[in-house]
């Protein structure tokens, strides 16, 4: 039953900022358990769909089903609380707070009563949550400022998948960082997906496409080219379709 | 499970500890190189001044350190959000002429009066955060434009005159004192043990910390930015109104010029305590450190005989000391 069924589907979606067309009827389904590379050129309205997805902007039409649920997500918060988390280019993190704060900003863990901090107890949460996915971080107390590229952006996609999300949308997680870095944050997502989370993933590094979705969506000029298996196209085809 | 996690956070703790060497800890930690100067300049200024080291001296001391901690702290709780507050003075001057306005002129009890004077700085700091969140000014220009606001008040309700006629009763919190030290010391002591408390415990000094080191991670993180912000300015409104009528309760009278000085004072005690000009760092301790800092060396040098005509130029040196070791900070954290 659920295998035949979409975890998110976003039906006609148009965005227009002023005058100019952002996204036309734009339709996107992804499925449970999958890796959808999201492809186009600069400008064609990857970032924009997604950003409708997690709720920082709101479409001018179109509908949006989440388990096939039609939701509205009207700020980032409702996005969250369905279960949709994004990852960001540029980490989005606090440069000025450890490990564990970042992890649980915006969710912090507080005692009953007078909502004090529990501080520790999100520490060792934090400990464990890096173990599971793996994260190499010897000191977690430290500010995120003085982590490597890589392990700043391992910390964003811990705190994106460490709450039990459904969906992980990642925008460009591996534009600013070096090769080894690249390696280790693709079998991150890898391991996400062997978790059962669905990852829509944004990049312009089609060999990471590649290696890691299942399925290519490309955008051109705010419209939907076209949908493919991974397994059944080639870079060759898809940089065609894109530009 | 447990035992093992709590057995990694040690080690890691330790091996940070070791890592930070002897003078980079001056960095890492500002309340170390903040509290160093302190004591070295007591002992000098002990040494110095026969007179500095006496009890009338030190509770006068400690005193000021008490009004120029609430001025410090009203200024770091927007700087650690990313902004500031120049309208500090202004906001306090508005609090006396609202204490002595409504005793002398419309005969109310002092704590009727003292209630309205804390309103007053309550809304003082609600008008700064809704122009800089609502209208989207950033809080130099909105500050800037509000300090001749409110000083205008100030001076169009005084006429320039003073309020003198403060009942004694007034003036039991701004001139005594408990185990040889004044209230005031005191009840900044308590409010810096609350600033400790919300800033580690608490949500929104977690929330308005992350803001000053990035407003946009924050606010994807599902914070209402705006409502942080303006929070942090209606409490800085609060803490300058406070000052203001614990200066009026030192005085025992409500002067209208109280507040002009508090500008370079309060930028000066926080940046020295180690609040990061480019937010997203407060720290209590340097709050104090700061104050007593800005204290003992107005103090000192006049006990000392220097020429205290040149007492803005010590502060204004002070500062861009301040500053540089700040800029310092920030650079060695970009390098790591």
């Amino acid at each position: 039953m659920r295998e035949n069924s979409y975890v998110v589907e976003m039906k006609n979606i148009y965005k227009s900022f002023g005058g100019i067309q952002a996204l036309i009827d734009v339709n996107l389904e992804l499925k449970y358990g999958e890796i959808l590379g999201l492809v186009g050129d600069n400008a064609a309205g990857k970032s924009t769909l997604m950003k409708i997805l997690t709720g920082v902007y709101q479409a001018d039409r179109g509908r949006i089903f989440f388990e096939g649920r039609e939701v509205h997500i009207v700020s980032p918060r409702i996005s969250r609380q369905l279960g949709i988390e994004m990852v960001y280019q540029d980490f989005k993190l606090c440069p000025n707070l450890d490990i564990p704060a970042n992890l649980f900003l915006g969710r912090e863990i507080t005692s009953n009563f007078f909502k004090t901090l529990k501080n520790r107890q999100m520490e060792s949460m934090a400990v464990e949550i890096l173990s599971r996915l793996k994260i190499g971080i010897k000191n977690f107390k430290i500010k995120t400022s003085r982590l490597s590229g890589g392990q700043q952006q391992s910390v964003a996609i811990a705190k994106a998948a460490s709450f039990n999300p459904k969906v992980v949308v990642m925008d460009e997680p591996t534009a600013s960082l070096a090769v080894v870095e690249i390696r280790k944050v693709l079998d991150l997502i890898l391991y996400l997906k062997e978790q059962g989370l669905s990852i829509i993933l944004i990049t312009h590094r089609l060999d990471d496409i590649f290696e890691v979705s299942d399925r290519i969506f490309v955008l051109k000029h705010g419209r939907r080219v076209t949908i493919k298996e991974t397994s059944q196209t080639n870079k060759d085809e898809i940089i065609k379709l894109m530009f | 499970m447990k035992k093992y996690d709590r057995q990694i956070t040690l080690s890691e703790r330790k091996k940070d500890f070791v890592k930070v060497g002897f003078f980079e800890s001056f960095l890492v930690h500002p309340e170390v190189s903040i509290t160093i100067p302190v004591v070295l300049l007591f002992i000098f200024f002990s040494i110095a001044s026969p007179s500095f080291l006496t009890a009338y001296n030190i509770f006068n001391l400690t005193r000021n350190v008490g009004l120029y901690g609430f001025v410090a702290i009203a200024q770091a709780l927007v700087i650690v959000g990313g902004g500031m507050n120049l309208s500090i003075g202004a906001i306090g001057g508005l609090a006396v002429v609202a204490t002595g306005y409504f005793i002398q002129v419309q005969g109310f009890s002092p704590v009727v009066a003292v209630i309205i004077a804390l309103s007053v700085g309550l809304a003082a700091g609600a008008l700064n955060g809704m122009i800089i969140t609502k209208i989207g000014v950033n809080s130099f220009v909105a500050t800037l434009a509000t300090l001749f606001i409110f000083t205008g008040i100030i001076y169009g309700i005084t006429k320039g005159y003073p309020y003198t006629k403060i009942p004694g009763s007034f003036t039991i919190v701004g001139r005594d004192g408990m185990w040889g030290l004044p209230y005031i010391f005191w009840l900044m002591i308590g409010t810096l043990c609350f600033i400790f408390y919300v800033f580690n415990f608490r949500r929104f000094g977690r929330w308005l910390l992350a803001i000053g080191g990035n407003k946009e991670a924050a606010r994807v993180s599902g914070i209402n930015v705006d409502r942080i912000i303006l929070l942090s300015h209606v409490l800085s409104g609060l803490f300058a109104a406070v000052a203001g009528v614990l200066w009026v309760s030192r005085m025992g009278s409500a002067q209208p010029a109280i507040g002009q000085e508090w500008l370079i004072i309060s930028f000066a005690a926080a940046i020295i305590g180690g609040t990061s000009l480019s937010g997203g760092s407060i720290s209590a301790w340097g709050l104090l450190m700061g104050s007593i800092i800005i204290v003992l060396i107005r103090n000192g040098l006049i006990l000392i005989g220097t020429d205290i005509y040149f007492e803005q130029t010590y502060l204004g040196l002070i500062v861009l000391l301040a500053v540089t070791v700040d800029r310092i900070r920030a650079l060695y954290y970009k390098r790591e």
